[in-house]
């Protein structure tokens, strides 16, 4: 009776099962198959076997995700002895003293886990300056973040009388950062042409969302417990 | 954090030409060394001898083949350098005669052999089967059947023909199925069915 249904042999429709088990059949021939499967237990067998195997065979495969810096180190290994591109911003260390601590909170998506978090400023004089004279200070902006967000667009606003020690007479400068789980801190070296006060604007872009904080920067004698605003 | 000066540098192009296909070159490189540090590191290898002939890249149509087919070369050459024997053709492991279909070992006897044997055994006989094929088998049915690689795809990154790529997909199945036929025999009655 199965015979009289069957529109190819078993032997043929055999050619047929893996490919359609792995959902790599032309059209016509899994109407085929179809058609010789709906008549033949047996091959219907074969192929729900061989449909379990295949989802098995995926499972086992799945590939681990690279770790989470993976991008940015390989190219960054590659492109290490690249001198055309200007500086390549190297993270200035952490230690020693430090101006001022801004506190940002950051979560892009989804949105309703923005919840910026702000600290008081804290400061510590790098280098005793007159008030006339330029200083330097060393700025640090932490960034709070809820999930790994790759190529993040950071921009920088900072005011005419200020400017980033290694970027001299630049007032907005961009970067693509990967920001890791949790604080990511970047320590900004500033040198303060005069002792006026100011405000440093951070933008952060991930695509779809834009983060605007501001960050005060107190003039020199001013009330230094002032907490920046966002 | 990693900061990168967001000027369209020289780096800044290859950057931009390049992180797209990132995510695609691990996974390949994945499939061929079987871990994860290795396959990071092949990729940047790659990259790193890549950046100073960019121009390369940036004249060709399609960068994500062509990025494939360097790194293969690539990992042939790492390969050889090691001593390994890395280009094995499938073809000569197994041949079709061996390749004895174990579902045609399926009698009609009520449940199905999938049922008799449970999950664990089938993903134990998955597992074992997938161990014992030899590592080009395994790279070339897991790029095709996993990852979805199309036959023409697997040809030109391998450097060979069309045909070979589908004979030699047909041999590791059918090698596949001799594993697994012989992790599910003890499961399975060994009456065979005759078309």
């Amino acid at each position: 009776m199965i015979e009289v249904t069957k529109m190819i042999s078993c032997r043929q429709a055999r050619e047929y099962i893996d490919q359609y088990a792995n959902g790599a059949i032309a059209a016509a021939d899994a109407l085929t198959l179809e058609r010789h499967i709906a008549g033949c237990h047996l091959c219907a067998r074969r192929l729900s076997l061989q449909q379990q195997i295949a989802g098995e065979i995926v499972r086992q495969a799945r590939i681990p995700e690279p770790t989470p810096d993976f991008e940015s180190r390989v190219l960054a290994a590659a492109t290490s002895r690249d001198n055309t591109g200007g500086r390549r911003w190297a993270i200035p260390a952490l230690g020693g003293a430090v101006a001022a601590a801004l506190v940002l909170g950051l979560a892009l998506a989804p949105r309703s886990h923005l919840k910026p978090e702000l600290a008081p400023v804290r400061e510590e004089t790098t280098r005793a300056a007159s008030p006339v004279e330029p200083r330097e200070q060393t700025v640090r902006l932490a960034f709070t973040s809820s999930s790994q967000l790759d190529n993040v667009s950071l921009t920088l606003e900072l005011p005419p009388h200020v400017e980033l020690t290694p970027f001299p007479g630049r007032h907005q400068l961009t970067w693509q950062v990967n920001l890791k789980p949790g604080d990511n801190v970047i320590a900004l070296p500033l040198r303060i042409a005069y002792p006026e006060g100011g405000e440093i604007v951070a933008r952060l872009d991930d695509g779809s969302n834009t983060r605007t904080f501001r960050a005060s920067i107190p003039a020199t004698g001013s009330d230094r417990s002032k907490e920046p605003s966002s | 954090m990693v900061l990168i000066p967001f000027r369209r540098s020289r780096s800044g192009r290859f950057d931009a030409c390049v992180r797209p296909y990132l995510g695609g070159m691990y996974r390949f490189a994945y499939r061929l060394t079987g871990q994860r540090e290795d396959a990071e590191d092949l990729v940047q290898d790659v990259l790193v001898k890549l950046f100073p002939r960019a121009d390369e890249l940036y004249q060709v149509d399609q960068p994500g083949a062509w990025l494939n087919k360097v790194l293969y070369r690539r990992f042939i050459d790492l390969t050889r350098k090691r001593g390994r024997q890395a280009d094995r053709s499938a073809s000569s492991l197994m041949s079709d005669d061996a390749a004895v279909d174990f579902l045609d070992t399926l009698v009609d006897s009520g449940a199905g052999p999938a049922r008799q044997l449970g999950d664990d055994q089938l993903q134990r006989a998955v597992a074992r089967a997938l161990d014992r094929l030899s590592p080009d088998q395994r790279t070339l049915v897991l790029l095709h059947d996993v990852d979805g690689w199309r036959q023409e795809d697997l040809a030109e990154v391998l450097g060979v023909a069309v045909g070979t790529v589908k004979s030699r997909l047909h041999r590791c199945r059918a090698s596949l199925r001799v594993i697994m036929a012989a992790e599910l025999e003890p499961f399975v009655p060994g009456e065979r069915v005759d078309d």
